[in-house]
């Protein structure tokens, strides 16, 4: 075989294994999208869940509350950190050996297994704590492997900013500090934006990391009372939740019917993977909205 | 023989008050020796231009002047700089002060991702002018390099939308709004075109006035053409430094003649 003949050969595979990729996706999604549109309904999105041991289908309302709300959580506590986390990895840190194991730190981080952080978490925000399953000790949980992806989000939008702009700023006699804030930041925004959006995506899906953190179960909500400290309050951080992707879980393991769980996970795994669509979609639009924002261009 | 057709002839009136003055400055980037010994003085509104090959030092000498080099990991310096006779390596010196009194223009335009008008008030603000005057200085500091009638009606549009010479231009306009005493100037007409870069060169000549200059350029010619002053750097040495007229006719250094004669470079 020649090298053109193997040329060809060659762009024949890439081409076959990006068919390949772009057919799982499709098939995929395809399947979950066609067969879960027939469940949903509009009591299936606004009502609370029957007695599905029993068999009773009911709705997810309370899970899908759980699952942004958990996310906002999590976002209020990650967001501040993973800033300041990025600012530091790039613009501050030498590099040092310290700096080197920092980031294998966070490598190892965002890889452990997230059953392991579950039960980590029940062990430390849920006994030893005496919290029991709280939202709060779920969206802690949630931060150890969103905490790192946020540093790099952050740490890699802010070195993708021309180094000339820093130089300018500099140069005008502006403090490094001032430079990050003022010129730096807001060109490295959409990126930030774009990532935070991507990583929120991860976490609306999380279910191990959950199932002995945030519990496996909510008391009954009372969607008229927004006071945080009431026990029956949706906002009330130290409640147990549980969210949409560990009901999947639970119905599936719990049901005495076969027919209801396949019906409850089939619409919740058919709203999962439209809020994480629209999350990309969303992701992509508001990075090039703020980027011709801030540029006016 | 040297064939310059275009060297600028020398000044009867030039200044002889000094305003940076180098004793034994040495840098060094990591075990890089990247400036030896240079003893350097550039006088008060005069154009000093560096010349010389790729990786002589003459970057490095423009960006110790407004202290860039600090922002630099590993870069080390020693000796003294002094400016109007202050001594701008001493730790009391601040080097965010210093760069309001030293102004410098790169190599690449590098207007900010902001409006025109924001791209000259962002530094004003930041160092605390009142609004109504950061107005006047932004019309002023555009006027002065000819950029306020090609850009007062759409002063709230995107700097970047300006072309390659109108937004060297700008980044000319807000270093003078700083009202600096010196500029300095990195290879500034390198990605622009033959007419931006005859503008700029021309608007060099006004600010001369008001302005110390010091042009980094790997164009020869236009060292000719435009500065008072010549310094010629090789492999971190400054072989030779003169009047323009003297350098480019009459080099003392056989390196020199051999640079401007094109042997090597």
């Amino acid at each position: 075989m020649n090298a053109k003949q193997m040329d060809r050969l060659a762009t024949l595979f890439f081409y076959l294994v990006a068919i390949l990729i772009v057919c799982t996706l499709i098939g995929l999604l395809g399947f979950i999208l066609f067969k879960g549109i027939s469940y949903i309904s509009w009591d299936f999105l606004t009502e609370a869940p029957g007695s599905y041991i029993l068999g009773e289908v009911g709705g997810i309302a309370p899970m899908l509350f759980n699952s942004f709300y958990l996310l906002i959580l999590t976002m209020i506590i990650t967001l501040p950190i993973g800033i300041g986390g990025g600012i530091y990895m790039a613009e501050y840190a030498k590099p040092t050996r310290f700096t080197k194991f920092l980031r294998l730190c966070m490598e190892v981080m965002s890889s452990l297994p997230s059953i392991i952080i579950g039960l980590f978490g029940l062990l430390l925000l849920v006994q030893y704590t005496g919290w029991g399953y709280t939202l709060a000790g779920g969206a802690l949980a949630l931060t150890i492997f969103n905490l790192p992806l946020m540093v790099r989000v952050v740490e890699q939008a802010i070195t993708a900013v021309p180094k000339d702009q820093k130089e300018a700023s500099l140069a005008l006699g502006i403090t490094h500090w001032q430079t990050i804030t003022k010129i730096m930041l807001p060109v490295a925004l959409p990126g930030i934006v774009t990532g935070t959006i991507l990583a929120a995506g991860r976490i609306f899906g999380e279910a191990a990391a959950l199932l002995f953190t945030a519990g496996m179960s909510s008391p009954n909500l009372d969607f008229t009372n927004w006071d945080p400290t009431a026990v029956s309050s949706p906002l009330n951080p130290f409640r147990p939740a549980a969210t949409l992707s560990v009901y999947i879980w639970k119905v599936n393991s719990d049901s005495l019917s076969t027919q209801t769980a396949a019906i409850v996970s089939g619409g919740s795994a058919f709203i999962l993977i439209c809020v994480v669509l629209l999350f990309t979609i969303f992701a992509r639009l508001l990075g090039k909205y703020i980027y011709r924002r801030l540029t006016s261009s | 023989m040297l064939d310059f057709p275009y060297v600028k002839k020398r000044d009867a009136d030039l200044s002889t008050n000094v305003t940076v003055k180098t004793n034994k400055l040495n840098v060094y980037y990591g075990s890089s020796h990247a400036l030896k010994d240079i003893n350097i003085t550039l006088y008060d509104k005069t154009i000093t231009a560096f010349i010389g090959p790729s990786g002589c030092g003459k970057s490095t000498l423009l960006r110790s002047i407004n202290r860039m080099n600090d922002t630099i990991p590993g870069a080390k310096i020693t000796g003294d700089i002094f400016i109007d006779g202050v001594n701008i390596q001493t730790e009391s010196i601040q080097a965010t002060a210093l760069r309001k009194h030293v102004g410098m223009v790169f190599q690449k335009p590098n207007p900010f991702f902001k409006s025109i008008f924001e791209n000259i008030a962002f530094a004003l603000r930041i160092h605390g002018v009142s609004k109504k005057d950061i107005e006047a200085v932004v019309e002023e500091s555009l006027k002065r390099v000819g950029l306020w009638d090609e850009v007062k009606d759409r002063l709230q549009d995107s700097a970047l939308q300006l072309s390659g010479g109108q937004q060297q231009r700008l980044c000319i306009a807000r270093t003078i709004a700083m009202n600096p005493s010196i500029i300095l100037l990195d290879e500034p007409t390198s990605a622009l075109d033959p007419i931006s870069t005859e503008k700029i060169e021309q608007l060099l000549q006004e600010l001369k006035r008001d302005f110390t200059i010091v042009i980094v350029t790997h164009n020869m010619h236009q060292a000719a053409r435009i500065s008072d002053y010549t310094a010629y750097f090789h492999l971190g040495n400054m072989v030779e430094i003169g009047h323009t007229e003297q350098i480019f006719t009459a080099p003392q250094q056989s390196r020199t003649h051999d640079y401007l004669s094109g042997k090597f470079g």
